[in-house]
């Protein structure tokens, strides 16, 4: 340091001086950084002072999702979108999963059966169709494990199957239309097919 | 000449394979569903098993009967069983047959009641619903009654044999098997019932319809030309 300061005093009007390019405060020519405001006098000097700014953005972009999302809970618009699949349909016995992808419950309401053959819709006579739920509805929520439900066809409590007699085991499909509502109120419905065993 | 006969026979071997391919499926299952005045528990429900082994004998026996050795065509007959159903829930007749309209493989389905006067000897009191298989009998169901006791067990001569033989008959003929197949059931169906009157006299009512119906089709079987 005495070095230093000696080596200045010794050749004070030599050293040629210029301006901060920060601060405008006389420096020495070669000096690479400011000795008032400490800023490098190169290209990095912009670094410094993005990367202030780029912190800043960072911090406020946790922010800004937690925003949107409150906005979203707030103001976007509430509704179930149920899809069901069929993952099994034998003689006596037709299995559904149901899972919704919106953002409130939906209910099942209801679920007939029909047959399709040669393009024609046939009702069968006198067939109860009841779900392994129960009399209930069955109410499907967003973010939550799919609700599986086995269908089983009866005529006064008894076991029966869902092709009659009758029917031609050619060309035939099980046809299954699956009512449901929103919280809403308003009214769906969907339909699945597999081919009879 | 010879090229034509030999066309004939060709002919005659294709449309036997056709038909014998497009033939409906037999009908192997006697559903029986809980007799009322079983109580579980109880005696009653002993008596009913009883009677579910009795019919099972019956069963075996028959199609054992009506096979004598020879099972040409008539292998199906093996796979002629009971089935004990769940509580009898129907409400009425026309659920009956909507049922069995709806179940392929069901011949006949019992249901009906266990009586007792002295919880020692019981009868069960058999409601027969034979379907489309009743043919020219005239009502839904035929009413016929047993007595539950050991005797019973393989005696194949009493009114149930008798009305699964017509129904075997006329399942026979659904299935469109020719005359001489049909014969086998209705002369073991009217063999059955000529020992019945002759060890209990008059029959009942619904037995002298099935009596009438057997008749009917005996003659139509008769008077028709050989099927396939």
């Amino acid at each position: 340091m005495d070095k230093r300061q000696s080596k200045n005093s010794s050749s004070p009007s030599t050293e040629e001086m210029t301006s901060c390019k920060v601060c405008r405060e006389p420096i020495k020519v070669k000096a690479i950084k400011c000795t008032k405001c400490y800023s490098y006098q190169d290209w990095t000097r912009y670094l410094l002072r993005w990367s202030t700014l780029l912190v800043s953005l960072f911090a406020l972009a946790p922010l800004w999702s937690i925003s949107d999302s409150l906005s979203r809970l707030a103001f976007s618009k509430k509704a179930a979108k149920i899809e069901a699949a069929l993952t099994g349909c034998s003689q006596n016995e037709v299995r559904l999963v149901f899972e919704n992808s919106g953002n409130t419950s939906g209910i099942i309401t209801g679920v007939s059966f029909a047959l399709l053959q040669e393009g024609k819709r046939i009702t069968p006579r006198g067939l109860d169709i009841r779900g392994s739920q129960g009399e209930e509805d069955i109410v499907v929520s967003p973010n939550q494990p799919p609700a599986r439900v086995s269908y089983r066809a009866s005529i006064d409590n008894v076991e029966a199957s869902f092709i009659p007699e009758s029917r031609a085991r050619q060309d035939c499909f099980y046809l299954l239309e699956i009512d449901w509502i929103d919280l809403a109120g308003s009214r769906q419905q969907l339909k699945r097919e597999c081919r009879c065993p | 000449m010879k090229t034509s006969r030999h066309l004939t026979v060709v002919l005659l071997f294709l449309l036997t394979a056709v038909a014998a391919r497009t033939r409906a499926a037999p009908k192997n299952e006697v559903a029986v569903f809980e007799y009322e005045g079983v109580v579980a528990g109880e005696a009653s429900s002993a008596k009913f098993g009883m009677f579910r082994g009795i019919l099972k004998d019956k069963i075996s026996n028959l199609t054992r009967e009506v096979l004598q050795g020879d099972t040409q065509g008539f292998e199906y007959l093996q796979d002629v069983h009971i089935n004990f159903r769940s509580k009898d829930t129907f409400t009425k007749s026309e659920s009956v047959n909507l049922w069995l309209q709806n179940q392929a493989s069901v011949l006949c389905l019992l249901r009906g009641t266990l009586v007792s006067d002295d919880n020692v000897t019981y009868v069960v009191k058999s409601n027969f619903h034979l379907g489309a298989l009743k043919e020219y009998f005239p009502y839904d169901v035929v009413k016929i009654t047993l007595p539950v006791s050991s005797g019973e067990f393989g005696n194949t001569q009493d009114s149930h044999s008798l009305v699964i033989l017509y129904a075997l008959a006329m399942d026979a003929k659904r299935q469109g098997f020719n005359k001489s197949h049909i014969a086998r059931f209705l002369t073991a169906a009217n063999n059955k019932l000529a020992d019945i009157k002759r060890r209990g006299g008059a029959l009942g009512d619904d037995l002298a319809e099935l009596e009438k119906a057997l008749h009917k089709t005996t003659a139509e079987l008769l008077g028709g030309s050989d099927g396939n």
